[in-house]
């Protein structure tokens, strides 16, 4: 009870404060009231507070503030009327707060006054009373609205910070959605990508499947020309032998026929032309070879490969673009072994990077493909001396669409597939690149899967 | 207490009758007024509504004046009982100088007076009064009427806790004066730790719960 209760406001909810008579009353209420009596004959009328004082008077009060000391006298000895005047007595909570006084007219009797002061008295009372319930109601009303609004206040208050919170959330869903959806759009587009890969791969596999049937038999017919065509060089060469011996004087004709149809160059071109087909159709035989391996069209699930094995026959889909930038391949294969996983998205890993790599210079270009086992991962690295990559553009490399090339040149999906089928090997693909000193991509391939891959600098 | 002024020589306190909707707390109030001497206390001020409920609060204040001259005013107030009036019951138990809980004795209303009384430890709290220190009593009213909890298990909870509880039954006057009177007592020794009342006011325990429950009939004997 020794505390205030205060609000942030500074506002008591107090229900019980005191109140005096000039709290209770006002001087609209009284005025009607103190006329009447001296319409009736009074000559002095007030309502005094406690110590006499006059709060509200009426008549002649020759400038008179208060009570005469003698009427106070009386009143504390508790007389409370004489032949001149009479005092009421007005009570709050049991409390007296002040006095009603009425003074009679020199010389008159205040008899004649009683009935109506007596009505006033009781009318006051009842004005009072109704002032007190009315002030007691509103006390509360205002104390409990008060604090209704504070709480009110409070709860806004929560109620906004609660608001905020769910905006934000409602904002950044929104920003989530749009993220997620752009990512499925990606996915999508990538899907898409790989499968018209995969048709082009299958393609291939068909057309190579097609062109190795007849490439075997012009391989295989080809040795037995070159044999026939051997057996009838010699048969000739000894006709000519021969006839040379045995027909001394007419071998002119035969001679010139011979000379004249240059059969010597016939003899000696015809074999060069035959190997020259053989070696043509043994490239023939290889490219097609190759182009099966690397399109890989029959797995489907994951097999047990030699990524070496692998690299090469990548390595050869691509020789004619090496060639065509005289770029110069070295290959440091390590012994690793056998990789678990789908051969021909892994070829496409290497084709992806390998293509970026002998874009990346025109000139004087040095791709190094090194294969080694860190621990429990393979680690495949393919490294170029070309111009670099901006460091600015290292993160978005991986980022579909994402491409330097001119447009129509680049799709901007290779890297981004590169980085699905390795993720999806749950490998990685690190950068390593400085402007002026080349890339360096390493494929890190875990040879346990379960694990995620241990990713050396 | 709601007001002590040294220039007026006024203390102003405040007890409070607190407890659930239709417990008796407005009974108990008119039961006082009915019980004791119109000298020295004011009308009942009832501020009641239309549903028979007190939706504002009653209040009876008392008023004497020491023989040294401090005039001492008690409002005795009670609160609404019915769960919206928080806002109200906050603002009449603010500055109380004792509390009297009224607990209505009939087995269904368990659950309704202990939340009352949980709403009470909160709101005492919220004014910024200690339960443990604020003079409090409990009345357990309408042991006139069947199926009520009995005494023995009343008391088996209460009595551990140190709180003074009565037995009454309001609307018959019984255990009524003996509630406030001894709410009237703790309230003394209260105020008298701070103010000293018995020394600077030569104003004993008995004189003031005299002053407070002098009672000339025997509307109220047990």
């Amino acid at each position: 009870m020794e505390t205030e209760v205060k609000t942030n406001d500074g506002i008591d909810f107090l229900v019980g404060v005191e109140m005096s008579l000039n709290d209770i009353l006002s001087a609209p209420e009284v005025d009607p009231l103190l006329a009447a009596i001296i319409k009736g004959g009074a000559e002095l009328v007030a309502i005094t507070d406690p110590k006499g004082r006059f709060l509200w008077a009426k008549g002649d009060r020759n400038g008179a503030r208060e009570l005469q000391p003698s009427v106070r006298q009386d009143a504390d000895k508790g007389r409370y009327e004489n032949a001149n005047w009479r005092l009421w007595p007005l009570y709050h909570e049991a409390e007296p707060i002040g006095f009603l006084f009425i003074l009679r007219p020199p010389g008159e009797s205040l008899c004649h006054l009683s009935h109506i002061t007596e009505m006033a008295f009781t009318t006051l009372n009842l004005i009072m009373k109704n002032s007190v319930k009315r002030m007691l109601t509103t006390e509360v009303h205002t104390a409990s609205i008060q604090q209704s609004y504070n709480e009110l206040l409070e709860i806004n208050k929560k109620l906004s910070i609660s608001e905020k919170k769910y905006r934000h959330l409602a904002q950044t869903l929104e920003q989530r959605v749009e993220e997620r959806t752009a990512e499925l759009k990606k996915a999508h587009t990538r899907l898409l990508q790989q499968e018209k890969m995969a048709s082009v791969g299958q393609l291939a596999a068909g057309v190579a499947h097609e062109i190795n049937t007849p490439i075997g038999f012009i391989y295989s017919n080809l040795n037995t020309l070159l044999k026939y065509m051997a057996t009838l060089i010699k048969m000739l060469k000894f006709y000519k032998k021969s006839s040379t011996v045995q027909t001394a004087g007419s071998l002119n004709e035969s001679e010139e026929l011979y000379n004249k149809l240059k059969i010597d160059f016939i003899m000696d071109d015809s074999l060069d032309l035959i190997q020259e087909n053989i070696d043509g159709a043994e490239k023939i035989k290889t490219i097609v070879a190759n182009l099966k391996d690397f399109s890989h069209i029959d797995d489907v699930s994951e097999i047990e490969m030699n990524i070496n094995q692998e690299l090469e026959n990548t390595i050869s889909v691509l020789l004619h673009e090496i060639k065509s930038r005289s770029a110069r391949i070295i290959k440091k294969f390590g012994r690793i072994p056998s990789f678990k996983g789908h051969p021909g998205l892994i070829s496409q890993v290497f084709f992806n990077i390998l293509l970026n790599a002998l874009q990346s210079k025109d000139k004087d270009l040095v791709i190094t493909v090194r294969t080694e086992q860190k621990m429990d991962d393979l680690v495949i690295s393919i490294a170029d001396n070309g111009p670099g990559i901006p460091s600015d553009i290292q993160g978005r490399l991986f980022e579909p669409f994402f491409t330097t090339k001119d447009v129509g040149q680049g799709t901007g999906m290779g890297l981004s597939i590169a980085y699905d089928i390795v993720s999806g090997h749950k490998g990685n693909i690190k950068v390593n690149s400085q402007i002026g000193e080349g890339s360096n991509f390493s494929i890190i391939l875990p040879l346990n899967k379960k694990y995620s891959p241990s990713v050396e600098g | 207490m709601i007001e002590y002024n040294e220039l007026e020589q006024k203390l102003v306190l405040k007890l409070v009758y607190y407890g659930p909707a239709l417990s008796g707390k407005t009974t108990n109030l008119m039961q006082l007024h009915e019980a004791l001497d119109t000298k020295g206390r004011s009308d009942l001020m009832v501020l009641d509504t239309k549903d028979d409920r007190t939706i504002f609060f009653d209040l009876l204040p008392f008023y004497f004046v020491t023989p040294t001259g401090l005039k001492i005013k008690v409002k005795v107030y009670t609160v609404p009982g019915h769960i919206r009036h928080d806002a109200t019951r906050k603002a009449v138990l603010s500055r109380a100088d004792g509390v009297a809980f009224i607990a209505d004795s009939k087995l269904t209303e368990a659950t309704n007076n202990y939340g009352s009384f949980e709403n009470l430890e909160q709101n005492l709290a919220f004014v910024g009064l200690d339960i443990e220190k604020i003079p409090l009593v409990i009345q357990f009213n309408k042991r006139d009427l069947p199926d009520i909890v009995a005494e023995d298990e009343i008391k088996k909870v209460w009595e551990p806790t140190g709180i003074k509880i009565f037995m009454a039954s309001a609307l018959h006057g019984r255990g009524v004066l003996e509630t406030f009177k001894c709410l009237v007592d703790l309230t003394y020794d209260h105020l008298d730790k701070r103010f000293s009342l018995g020394e600077n006011h030569e104003l004993s325990k008995e004189a003031f719960i005299n002053n407070l429950t002098c009672s000339n009939c025997a509307y109220l004997a047990v």
